[in-house]
């Protein structure tokens, strides 16, 4: 039994994987937290489908689309600029990891001028359950969203210092920012499309 | 080590071509079906989308398809639950 539990345990050559494991376990563990955040969404949703329903047709579908292909291009540069610090063209990085940042700025900007818009017409935090959700939910996902930034600096840092410019935090943070993109993709379909 | 192999940026570049054009189908299908009420098949449909594109950054993006197998499997068995346990509390409000 312990054999058999040990053999499930990774080691070695089953630790080798993109960026470094302490970011996966991380970015695991932030996964599973969110799910938790999903499946407590769908037990409130489950008692009050249609006031549920009803609220999410307040949000501007266009714009929650928008705001995803943007996170979804900010991720396919990110995933660029691993490619391009691999194969050693650092400054190609920088300017690649540049505009991953500029997409998030744009991201969070989109999303706080949403807020403001759904709050100037009145649903705020405690309107009802679907916007307290949508609150917290999207303002969880943003503070990510700005930890992503921190990271991305953090790279930034790296490829602009020649002694530095390890591949592993290239890849670490990019690791990150995908999770930010994952996570979204779920809020996505939960919040806007989910009828 | 994970290495570029020279098709790596035309893949990645489809993968985010398959992955917009994937969002634009599920809020037009969201929209065009919306008539302020619960709808179980636009609701699967939707959640169906976002599953392949949750998966296809994964696996492509985050380059799990290159990563060890038991990482590939966490992450796998994350998005399996997250999908099942959302389509079945959909699935089930309709016959409340």
């Amino acid at each position: 039994m312990r054999r058999r539990l040990l053999a499930m345990v990774p080691s070695g050559e089953d630790l080798d994987v993109p960026g470094s494991i302490n970011m996966w376990l991380f970015v695991v563990g932030e996964l599973f937290i969110f799910a938790f955040y999903f499946f407590v969404f769908m037990m409130y949703r489950t008692h009050a489908t249609a006031d549920f329903v009803g609220s999410q047709r307040h949000l501007n579908l266009a714009v929650g689309a928008g705001n995803t292909v943007i996170l979804l291009t900010s991720s396919y540069l990110v995933a660029l600029a691993v490619q391009a610090a691999r194969e050693g063209s650092h400054d190609r990085a920088r300017r690649l990891v540049r505009w991953t940042v500029a997409l998030g700025v744009v991201f969070m900007t989109i999303k706080l001028g949403e807020w403001a818009y759904e709050v100037r017409h009145g649903y705020t935090f405690p309107s009802d359950d679907f916007f307290m959700f949508y609150f917290a939910l999207t303002g969880v996902h943003l503070f990510h969203v700005l930890m992503g930034l921190g990271i991305l600096g953090l790279v930034l840092h790296e490829l602009r210092t020649p002694a530095l410019q390890r591949q592993f935090v290239v890849e670490a943070a990019g690791t990150y920012w995908h999770m930010v993109d994952v996570v979204w993709i779920v809020l996505f379909a939960l919040l806007y499309v989910l009828r | 080590m994970i290495t570029n192999r020279r098709s790596d940026t035309g893949r990645l570049t489809s993968v985010w071509l398959a992955l917009c054009g994937l969002t634009v189908v599920s809020a037009v299908a969201a929209a065009a079906f919306d008539d302020g009420r619960h709808n179980v098949t636009v609701g699967l449909v939707v959640l169906l989308i976002g599953a392949c594109k949750a998966r296809l950054v994964l696996q492509e993006f985050m380059e799990l398809r290159h990563a060890p197998r038991w990482l590939g499997r966490l992450t796998d068995a994350w998005l399996l639950g997250v999908v099942a346990f959302v389509a079945v509390m959909h699935a089930y409000q309709r016959h409340r």
